[in-house]
């Protein structure tokens, strides 16, 4: 008894002891301020739910570098952050907290991390929201607060004592805003403009008097926005003819962005200051709707200056940039469709010049879009922040994916002109002034490396420019061809760079010459007959001991099956071998080629790829045809990169398609026969072209494509799933060349034509920077760890797999995404593992897919996953949503045990077998009509699982089964009790002896545990039963969506996640006896927890417990 | 999503067109009023936020016409049978029920799907019964319903309300903020257009709250109830704690019409009974300052809060109280276990909290919110009673159709 009785207290003692450590987080980035340090450094500040976050951009390397993290509110988001005067304001809700920059950017020379104690805080509580704050120009004394009320609250803060006092609440009128903008107009008056509920813009003046006096002027309150107004700016420019503009800018749920001059003329014609105590209407204007088109109403009084619709859907923020020109102003615009979008304002100054009173007309002008950054995944761009230097403008921006992006666009002088953003558009006329004709274009082109472009023209003209700086136009020599060859030159078909220093051009005519960069001259290679439709370089071989430098090329023909393949001596164009292909389907028609080993692997038009073997020596025959997944045009065929230390070639192929996907597959060369398996098929967020792919130089190989979306060219990190450039070209169906760097982020020269003009853009670096990569811009619904890797399944219908690195010397933690998978068109539901190497994954629409995963044997790090099992016996509408589902492998060994609990009630159970991928219905079942939420087998008997479930009428059941029809079975309902009030949300349980402890999480701010038991303890035919139940009725303030169990030693550990952001820590006891206890709890910020997961398993005492909701986070036990 | 996928969907959707309601939220006060039998004794109601007026088409033929609606309105008779065979919730089911779904499943489930015949009985119709509906919305008439197009977050939005419910009133009058009639129920479920930025919407939806129980202060009379909506989400307790001070009862509950996925619960606050010496004000509206915090830190220091619990009894009614002691064992055979939390942030910064009990309502054959149901192959989808309200955004999607569509020079 003794020693039994201590063990047990001991227990309690570790219990006790544990302690929530938070180890990373990603959680949406809701405030966002740059701040330049006078040593140079670039500073990133942002509000990671009540924490503050400094990151140093611009460092060199690809991400910002983390430099200090400090929790600044308690269960309070941070929604504004300002710097000035060296001192941080922040503002979340009614809160408002004052830090020293200092404090959070000092660092010990060495390690990186910010030195000493801990900052200091001053903290206040305001009587309201707030939506703005402001430091006086004057120094960090005194700041100004507004608030969702119109109020204006003065602050005054002592550095030395860090004491902050609030003023007295300041307020002309008091409407309900949506958003609010300050701007000190002198030491002592303060322009507030209010965004309403109901889209009115009101702007006021705030005069501060002595001793804490104060005086309002109403200045304006226009009317027009037909939705609440989310985001405002005030700026003030000088025009052409000298005068000074003042304008706001505001945008609105109605999708629209508007400009107002609030320009305080002499004569007070344009503003009605309004009484005091005047009852301002308050909704939506009744008519404004009927009214027709209020946009471009003519100039009635408090008509906008300009107004523009832009976005997807609702506009978050708005911000004036810099100038762009005589009158013309950048706007940038921030939107719930997660994009960022530059503006031109350009204010029509010419109409008020002549006027003898120049206030009695109003301010005209137009707002034109000029370009779309979408760098964020998901839904929402929460926060932004603006940095005007001399060079360039400086934007930060921060989403609900967690992610940080800063934007760096170079000082626009006047977009009219060409050389804006690194692009140049050139027409033949430019290129050859006065030596040709005007009807002469541009025909073929393409890169040889960074520095030249090799260009045909219609009249057979060969032109070599000379790249220079991105915005500079080429320098252009034209290459002598002799008079008979300017006829071949004409019939180019096809220019093809195989070296920095060669092309080849091959003609309608089936000719192939050499062009030399030394020799600046072309020489023929080679004759066949048929028009050459392309080339492909398939290798390039550097000068390998004696013999000089080769490459070699495929070349195909219009109208033929069979292609060319030839190995050629760079420097002289001489040819040293030539093959040809033989015995392709006549219907083939080539289209892209690659080469692996001395295999050759082609692919068509048709999505059919191809391996050939060498015959003889002047022979290439098919060994393997294959009929791929895509029944479009294969663009791109390339091997992957070897595996460091391995002396074998690749046997991965990535394949990319017109179909919007990208494949690898797996070349199993057996001695009889060769085999291809696909291995990963997954579709990058562009498409549906993919145009080609490559994979970086880095010790990690990063894989890089590239391809369209609707009118704009992307390339797209894929291992970093990050964009690194759009391009607007008008669209895929176009002449086209890209040469890029594959050390250099975001080096690449694009070029293509549009209109009969060719047009290039550049660039030498990336134009913007991930300060922090991000996750699921939208609510993650299901999570599932295997231990090794984490699945995330999200509201945004994708699924990704994460490697999770916990924290350890000196390193934070890390989440690495490693594939992502977009197949489903539902959100998702519910996500399972089975071993390392299945994933499962339900959602609406009765969508279930299985998922192979593998990892690569190859030094690219992104893991291969295909779909390799769909569910098809679905219902006549198919309509329905797959709740939660359950998997085992059944104990026979033949195939894997899936039940799917039904929205409509109804229960399933197939064998799944991957070799066929077929789904063999093996039992039914339906409950009461109430929609299951939760579905898990207890065990296997007699080939057939033992049934548990749990639903929204708050109760569990257990199933049992019975012969039915034919082979069939059906679920019967063996028992069934009641826990919770209504949906049991969250499900955990745990193997404890003979039994299970079952931890739920309800919507009825509940948690139950428990205790199935089984009844006989014979092996065939136990039968399970309810040993115990109890309920906490008020574990959390709001819905328990995520309960996970834990073991800890001998101890069993419950961890539940309510949408109340709490986190909370039971002891759940061992037996019959004793009760749940609550241990500990803490705040999230992870909103709409959906879900719970056990990285490193929930039976190792290592476990870190993962969260994702709307954001992530990661926290150890410790 | 089409017209009928949705009737599947969303069986209070499909109920509200057959069944005449204007919106499905119809059901969600139906079902209130049946757990808390909101309408007994009542006869002076105000509904802020009423668009379209599906509650106030509730109060209409509840109160004016005198229709009883019971649980017949929302049962899923299949669901009931289902029960039935499989043993499941034997207890909920009287003799009486049992025989007669033992009949409905004699008649061998030939209108199963026709849940449409409400049996709405008729009382003697209430003379005195004066309802008042307020939104910004247009809101079409009702019979016997004073319909105001107003802001509720407005001040003069009080004197509007105040001469509505009594037309004698004065608003020069000294108690000008005070109905001289004051009312039985006030109702809300007003909620905003959501943003997706969590504690932004809370507080937006907590703002139209305040505005109705300010209003509610101004009209309710002593022991009179309010209802009203509310988001189940991040510092919700210090909201509970705040409605404690005015009312002896606040309960959280959540309709079964009302989707589990769906952060939306109602808060039932019973008994009205504002602290001695408080007087609504519009100069100092609830929902800025202060104010309630410290009332309810006045009110914590008076009488500490003992956790309360009101525990749903075996009959699914919510009044039956649980003794508080650490774990008690029920006739369910549920342990009912008592914790105490003292996590940071509880008694720190942001406010006072108090967790209200929470009441799933409406029982258990009630149509499920969440789950999914099958139509006779020759089911017609109804139109809706009332087309749904135009977003801001409308005109954008028609601008955008506009341009989208090929035009002809």
């Amino acid at each position: 008894m003794c020693p039994r009785l201590l063990y047990n207290s001991a227990d309690i003692m570790t219990a006790s002891q544990i302690r929530f450590r938070r180890d990373l987080s990603q959680d949406p980035v809701t405030a966002l301020a740059l701040h330049r340090a006078p040593s140079g450094r670039l500073f990133v500040f942002a509000g990671e739910d009540s924490d503050l976050v400094v990151y140093e951009a611009k460092n060199g390397r690809h991400k910002g570098r983390f430099v200090s993290r400090v929790s600044v509110f308690i269960d309070q988001p941070i929604h504004g952050i300002s710097v000035r005067h060296g001192q941080v304001l922040a503002w979340g809700f009614c809160h408002i907290a004052i830090l020293a920059v200092e404090s959070l950017t000092r660092e010990d020379d060495g390690d990186g991390s910010v030195n000493g104690r801990p900052p200091a805080i001053a903290r206040a509580t305001a009587p309201d929201w707030i939506y703005h704050g402001a430091f006086s120009e004057a120094g960090p004394s005194v700041a100004v607060l507004a608030t969702a009320h119109n109020e204006v609250i003065p602050l005054k803060y002592s550095p030395s004592t860090g004491e902050i006092t609030l003023g007295a609440v300041i307020a002309p009128s008091r409407p309900m805003l949506y958003s609010a903008h300050l701007s000190w107009i002198s030491d002592d008056t303060i322009l507030v403009a209010g965004g309403t509920v109901f889209g009115h813009v009101v702007v006021w003046k705030c005069h501060l008097l002595e001793g804490g006096r104060w005086s309002t002027e109403t200045l304006f309150n226009f009317e027009g926005h037909e939705g609440s107004i989310f985001g405002m700016d005030i700026c003030t420019i000088t025009l052409s003819d000298g005068s000074s503009v003042q304008m706001v800018a505001s945008c609105s749920d109605d999708r629209t962005i508007r400009i107002w001059d609030i320009t305080e003329r002499k004569d007070k014609a344009r503003s009605q200051p309004l009484q005091p105590n005047q009852v301002i209407n308050t909704g939506f204007g009744g008519n404004d709707i009927e009214r027709g088109d209020s946009v471009s109403d003519s100039s009635e009084e408090g008509t906008p200056i300009a107004a523009v619709m832009g976005h997807a859907s609702r506009i978050w923020g708005v911000r004036f940039g810099p100038e762009c020109g005589e009158n013309a102003l950048s706007v940038y615009s921030f939107g719930e469709d997660a994009t960022t979008q530059r503006w031109r304002l350009q204010i029509d100054c010419d109409a008020s010049a002549g006027e003898p009173n120049p206030s009695s007309k109003s301010l005209t002008g137009k707002m034109s879009h000029s370009k779309t950054f979408s760098l964020h995944n998901g839904k929402h761009l929460w926060s932004r922040a603006m940095l005007a230097e001399d060079k360039a403008v400086l934007i930060a921006t921060g989403g609900t994916d967690s992610q940080i992006c800063l934007i760096e666009e170079p000082a626009l002088i006047d977009e009219r002109s060409n050389s804006v953003g690194g692009s140049i558009v050139l027409d033949a006329s430019d290129i050859l002034k006065g030596l040709v004709s005007s009807k002469e274009i541009i025909s073929r082109y393409d890169f040889l490396s960074h520095d030249h472009i090799l260009v045909t023209t219609s009249y057979g003209k060969l032109l070599l420019g000379h790249l220079i700086e991105s915005h500079t136009e080429p320098k252009w020599e034209q290459i002598n061809v002799p008079e008979e060859r300017q006829g071949e030159v004409k019939l180019c078909y096809v220019v093809k760079a195989i070296d920095p220093t060669a092309a080849l051009l091959g003609t309608a005519s089936g000719n192939i010459y050499h062009f030399s960069l030394s020799s600046k001259s072309i020489t023929h290679v080679s004759s066949m007959l048929g028009k050459i439709t392309d080339m492909i370089c398939l290798s390039n071989k550097s000068r390998d001991g004696s013999r000089s430098a080769s490459a070699e090329v495929l070349v195909f023909l219009h109208g033929k099956a069979d292609s060319h393949y030839f190995s050629i001596d760079i420097s002289t164009g001489g040819v040293r071998s030539q093959a040809q292909t033989g015995g392709l389907d006549p219907r083939f028609v080539p289209t892209a080629a690659g080469k692996v080993d001395d295999l050759l692997v082609i692919g068509s038009r048709h999505g059919w790829l191809s391996i050939l073997d060498h015959k003889d020596d002047e022979t290439y025959s098919p060994i393997l045809d294959i009929a791929t997944r895509s029944r479009d045009t294969i663009t791109a065929i390339l091997p992957l990169p070897l595996k460091s230390g391995s002396h074998h070639t690749s046997h991965y192929i990535l394949v990319t398609s017109r179909d919007g996907k990208y494949r690898i597959y797996e070349i199993d060369r057996r001695p009889e026969c060769v085999l291809l398996h696909l291995r990963h098929e997954t579709s990058p967020p562009f498409g549906p072209m993919i145009a080609g792919a490559w994979f970086t130089q880095d010790t990690v190989p990063e894989l890089v494509l590239y391809g369209f979306r609707s009118k704009d060219f992307v390339i797209w990190n894929e291992t970093r799933r990050e964009e690194v450039a759009t391009i607007e070209c008008g669209g895929a169906h176009r002449t086209f060349q890209l040469t890029c760097s594959k050390s250099i982020p975001g080096r690449y020269r694009f070029a293509f034509t549009k209109t009969s003009k060719l047009s290039i853009s550049s660039s030498d670096q990336l134009r913007h920077e991930w300060v922090k990569s991000g996750i699921h811009g939208r609510e993650i619904r299901s999570l599932s760890s295997n231990g090794r890797y984490i699945a995330t399944g999200a509201e945004d219908t994708s699924i990704r797999i994460w490697d999770y690195q916990p924290a350890g010397e000196g390193a934070q933690a890390d989440l690495r995404c490693v594939a992502a998978m977009k197949t489903h068109v539902t959100g998702l539901q519910k996500l399972v593992w089975l071993g390392d190497d299945y994933l499962f994954s339900s959602a609406g629409n009765e969508e279930f897919f299985v998922w192979r995963v593998r990892n690569l044997d190859s030094d690219y790090k992104g893991l291969a996953v295909v779909c390799e099992g769909v569910f098809t016996d679905k219902s006549a509408d198919a309509d329905l949503r797959i709740m939660d589902f359950d998997v085992c492998k059944s104990n026979n060994g033949d195939g894997i045990i899936v039940t799917m609990g039904f929205s409509n009630s109804v229960l399933r159970t197939y064998r799944y077998t991957s070799d066929s991928g077929r789904f063999e219905l093996l039992i039914k079942g339906a409950y009461t009509g109430a929609c299951l939420t939760q579905t898990r087998h207890l065990g296997i008997r007699n080939q057939l699982p033992v049934l548990f479930t749990a639903s929204t009428d708050g109760h569990l059941a257990l199933w049992r089964t019975e012969p039915d029809e034919g082979a069939q079975h059906k679920y019967v309902l063996e028992q069934v009790v009641p826990l919770h009030q209504n949906s049991i949300k969250s499900l955990d349980m745990m193997k404890s002896g003979e039994g299970y402890h079952v931890f739920t999480g309800g919507d009825d701010n509940s948690v139950g545990v428990t205790l199935l038991g089984q009844t006989s303890r014979g092996t065939g035919n136990a039968s399970w039963t309810f040993v115990k139940r109890s309920i906490v009725r008020k574990a959390h303030a709001a819905a328990i969506a995520g309960v996970l169990l834990v073991r800890r030693g001998t101890e069993l550990l419950g961890v539940s996640v309510s949408n109340d952001q709490r986190v909370k820590l039971w002891s759940i006891p061992g037996g019959e006896d004793g009760n749940i206890k609550f241990l500990r709890g803490g705040c999230i910020g992870v909103a709409d927890a959906g879900d719970i997961a056990a990285v490193g398993g929930p039976e190792s005492d290592a476990a870190t417990v993962v969260f994702a909701g709307i954001g992530l986070e990661a926290w150890s036990l410790v | 999503m089409g017209k009928s996928s949705k009737d599947k969907r969303d069986a209070y959707y499909r109920l509200a067109k057959e069944q005449g309601w204007r919106a499905r939220s119809a059901f969600k006060l139906l079902q209130l009023d049946e757990e808390f039998d909101l309408f007994s004794n009542v006869s002076r109601v105000v509904d802020l936020c009423a668009a379209p007026g599906s509650w106030s088409q509730v109060l209409s033929r509840v109160l004016i016409k005198g229709e009883k609606f019971g649980r017949s309105a929302w049962q899923d008779r299949d669901a009931k049978v289902r029960q039935q065979m499989l043993g499941v919730f034997p207890e909920a089911f009287t003799p009486e029920q049992k025989e007669s779904i033992e009949n409905t499943i004699s008649l061998s489930g030939d209108d199963a799907a026709q849940h449409n015949e409400v049996e709405a009985t008729t009382v003697a119709a209430n003379r005195d019964v004066k309802i008042v509906s307020i939104d910004l919305q247009p809101i079409s008439p009702l019979a016997g319903i004073t319909t105001l197009r107003a802001d509720i977050t407005h001040p003069a939005t009080v004197p509007l309300l105040l001469s509505a419910l009594d037309p004698s009133y004065d608003p020069a009058a000294v108690a000008g903020t005070q109905a001289q009639h004051p009312v039985d129920l006030v109702l809300s479920d007003g909620a905003p257009d959501v943003t997706g930025l969590h504690d932004l919407d809370i507080y937006v939806q907590s703002q139209l709250l305040f505005a109705a129980l300010n209003l509610a202060l101004c009209v309710l009379k002593p022991g009179g109830k309010f209802v009203a909506k509310i988001f189940r989400g991040r510092n919700v307790d210090i909201l509970y704690a705040q409605l404690k001070i005015f009312f002896e009862k606040v309960i959280v509950a959540k309709p079964r019409s009302s989707r589990a996925s769906s952060v939306e619960a109602f808060i039932v606050c019973l008994n009205f009974r504002p602290p001695a010496g408080f007087h609504a004000s519009l100069e100092e509206p609830l929902g800025v300052g202060q104010r309630l915090d410290m009332l309810v830190r006045e009110r914590e220091m008076q009488l500490p809060i003992v956790a309360e619990a009101a525990m749903q009894s075996e009959r699914g009614t919510w009044d039956c109280s649980a003794v508080s002691t650490p774990a008690t064992s029920h006739e369910s055979g549920i342990t009912e276990v008592e914790v105490y939390d003292e996590t940071e942030g509880n008694n720190m910064g942001n406010g006072a909290r108090w967790i209200a009990p929470f009441i799933a309502c409406g029982d258990l054959s009630a149509f499920d919110s969440d789950a999914s149901y099958q139509l006779p192959e020759d089911y017609v989808s109804l139109d809706p009673v009332q087309p749904p309200i135009a977003p801001p955004y409308k005109r954008a999607l028609e601008i955008r159709a506009g341009l989208s569509k090929p035009t002809k020079v």
